[in-house]
């Protein structure tokens, strides 16, 4: 066989190959890897079945602490795009899974690196010169921007413009989803607000400043959190001011979240009458029935209601 | 020993109170948090030392408070396809004056301190499945000698990584390759080619004598509690002696962390053997040793540990070393820390000697990447 009948044999078997995987890949999933579960339960909404999605962190997990396990590494590897919040919050453990993952679509700057946090408005920017001796600061403003249910409609909508990015052909299917779920949160917003308004309660004191923008769009104010500074747990001194102050101010909520021990909460309850408890999941799976984002906000507004049932 | 303790918990103390005081939060002008600037961070390890043999009415010279290590680090990515990762690390050394100086007391500034690049390097960021690294980096070889002093689980080296790879380990020039093997768990193939300047194993007198070094690791999932690490390496290149010097090392570490509670407790238990041979050397041509430890999380902030190690040459041409520590450490933040080690090496055809160490550990700057 002479060498150019060779090579033109290749060739051909090469395009085949070649034509054969991009048949393949138009028909598969998105594979999307995101940093939380709530932006996890947001994707796969907006995704439906052309997405497959996974969340780094668990739903019961301090998403400011993940491990960069090599397994996430491998994940990584395989994903499309990779959501995360940004604004710091995970700072600490994305970075090094992404450099491990050794795929090129996911690097910042790329279409498959999408960080939400930018795309609304958020709450508690630092302005100027930030230390670490006020703990563990986000400058760019808290972090925790999934708990308003309004803000997660417009993370629906930034979702579904990259998802229709990377994947043309159903982009006006991602952003029809993503007009559904943004409505839907809408309306179900105002139910909720009424349910938290006819509690009476006005003022939640809750562990670290996780639940700020739910407590922002529901009127409720977070006079103290339990730790003294972001990050640091709580000491003894700073549990007497919050005992004082909910005297003082007739405070009869806190709020746990679930990854952070309730013990020093518990014994504030001792000391202040009619105070209570509740420990919350501040994340979709942080419990188990917790399947949907509309399921997270609906249990927080049953925790200041007093109707949360844990399971 | 109440010394020791004393110097542990004030440093604790003023650790705490720096913490608890009232944050000023003043807004002060400037601070972009948008910037070109490389991520810049120094950490600093200060360690106070005293170690002594039994029976010894005095104890060993080199003790004391000192200055252990300070790392200034720079990383950035200098462009779409590379990031660069530079860190400069300043710590005491010897002058050459003050070496041949036999008599007298040596002063501070004839110590003098040394300032080295302990990794300079760039690595790819848009190739898929593989890193290529350029530069001065720690090698691939073993668990130990991959971490920085300020991440090791105690606060020395294990003692076969010191007798056999250096008092640094194995920090080379020269170019890497780790390959993201597709596989259903985590398998990574590292190859390295190195200058092979190491004096403790290579040193060869020619320039065009490269050593080589190879590293596989397996990690294992399995649950998302619980994870499994296994390793298996080995380095290979022409020694000053003119022969070949060849080590292979295997190490396992197992982690458990709760996906509930996590914040409050976990474990980690891991061991790391090597074993060497720097053939034509006539002092511990041979050597092998392994260290194995379990580091317990017993409270958000807190961690008590232990070690054994036993290091030694095969053939009995040098004693054994076997050596017990424990260790308590206390971290008020991330990025802050002091830990407590009590050691005590027996065997070598020496007395016990028993080593207490102190070590304060800070990072400031850009936020430090969490361990795994």
């Amino acid at each position: 066989m002479k060498i150019d009948t060779i090579i033109s044999k290749m060739l051909t078997q090469l395009s085949m190959i070649g034509i054969l995987g991009l048949a393949s890949m138009a028909q598969a999933e998105v594979s999307v890897l995101t940093t939380v579960s709530d932006l996890n339960a947001i994707v796969q909404e907006v995704g439906g079945k052309e997405v497959k999605s996974e969340s780094l962190c668990k739903g019961s997990q301090d998403p400011h602490y993940v491990e960069p396990k090599p397994s996430f590494m491998l994940k990584a590897n395989k994903a499309d795009l990779m959501v995360s919040i940004g604004l710091g919050l995970e700072i600490g453990w994305l970075p090094s899974i992404i450099q491990g993952a050794r795929n090129p679509k996911i690097q910042p700057g790329q279409p498959g690196f999408l960080e939400v946090g930018r795309s609304v408005t958020t709450l508690e920017v630092q302005n100027g010169k930030v230390t670490r001796a006020e703990g563990d600061v986000h400058p760019e403003g808290n972090p925790h921007i999934t708990l308003d249910p309004i803000r997660a409609g417009e993370l629906a909508q930034t979702i579904a413009k990259r998802l229709g990015e990377i994947d043309p052909p159903h982009a006006a299917l991602y952003k029809s989803r993503a007009d559904v779920l943004q409505k839907r949160l809408v309306d179900k917003t105002k139910g909720w607000g009424e349910r938290i308004s006819k509690t009476g309660v006005k003022q939640v004191v809750s562990f670290h400043k996780t639940l700020t923008y739910f407590f922002d769009r529901f009127n409720l104010q977070n006079p103290m959190i339990l730790e003294p500074l972001p990050g640091v747990p709580p000491t003894a001194k700073h549990t007497m001011e919050v005992i004082e102050r909910a005297k003082a101010d007739k405070i009869n909520l806190i709020m746990v979240e679930n990854f952070f021990d309730a013990t020093v909460a518990n014994r504030i309850a001792k000391d202040v009458p009619g105070l209570r408890v509740e420990v919350v999941p501040v994340s979709v799976d942080g419990e188990e029935k917790i399947r949907s984002i509309d399921d997270l906000y609906e249990y927080l507004v049953s925790a200041i209601e007093g109707k949360a049932k844990h399971g | 020993m109440y010394r020791y303790w004393s110097v542990f918990f004030c440093s604790i103390f003023s650790l705490s109170v720096a913490l608890t005081a009232e944050a000023q939060s003043a807004p002060i002008l400037g601070g972009a948090v948008q910037s070109m600037n490389p991520d810049i961070s120094v950490s600093v390890l200060t360690l106070y030392k005293q170690s002594k043999y039994k029976g010894a009415k005095k104890t060993e010279a080199d003790g004391g408070f000192s200055l252990q290590e300070t790392e200034l680090q720079l990383a950035a990515n200098v462009d779409p396809y590379i990031r660069a990762s530079v860190l400069l690390s300043i710590h005491p050394a010897e002058s050459p004056e003050a070496s041949t100086q036999t008599t007298g007391p040596v002063s501070p500034e004839e110590k003098g301190s040394a300032i080295e690049p302990e990794e300079v390097y760039l690595e790819t960021i848009a190739i898929p499945y593989v890193t290529f690294k350029a530069g001065r980096f720690h090698t691939a070889l073993g668990r130990h000698n991959l971490l920085h002093a300020h991440s090791y689980p105690f606060i020395d080296a294990p003692l076969i990584s010191q007798r056999l790879l250096g008092a640094d380990g194995l920090t080379e020039t020269g170019l890497s390759a780790a390959v993201l093997v597709p596989a259903p768990w985590y398998l990574e193939a590292t190859v390295q080619a190195v200058q092979g300047d190491s004096t403790a194993l290579f040193a060869s007198e020619s320039s065009s004598d490269l050593a080589s070094i190879y590293h596989v690791k397996n990690l294992f999932e399995i649950s998302d509690s619980t994870t499994l690490d296994l390793g298996l390496s080995g380095a290979s290149g022409q020694n000053f002696y003119n022969k070949r010097s060849t080590v292979e090392g295997a190490d396992f570490t197992f982690k458990w962390r709760p996906v509930q509670g996590g914040k409050y407790t976990s474990v980690i238990f891991a061991g790391e053997y090597l074993q060497g041979s720097v053939r034509g050397r006539e002092e511990d041509s041979k050597l092998r040793g392994f260290a194995s430890w379990l580091q317990y999380q017993c409270a958000e902030r807190w961690w008590v540990q232990a070690r054994t190690e036993e290091a030694g040459s095969p053939d009995g041409t040098s004693a054994k070393q076997h050596k017990q520590s424990a260790l308590v450490s206390f971290f008020p933040s991330e990025f802050s820390g002091v830990r407590l080690q009590y050691d005590r090496i027996t065997g070598g055809g020496k007395d016990p000697l028993d080593t207490v160490l102190v070590q304060g550990n800070l990072v400031i700057g850009a936020h430090p990447a969490h361990s795994y």
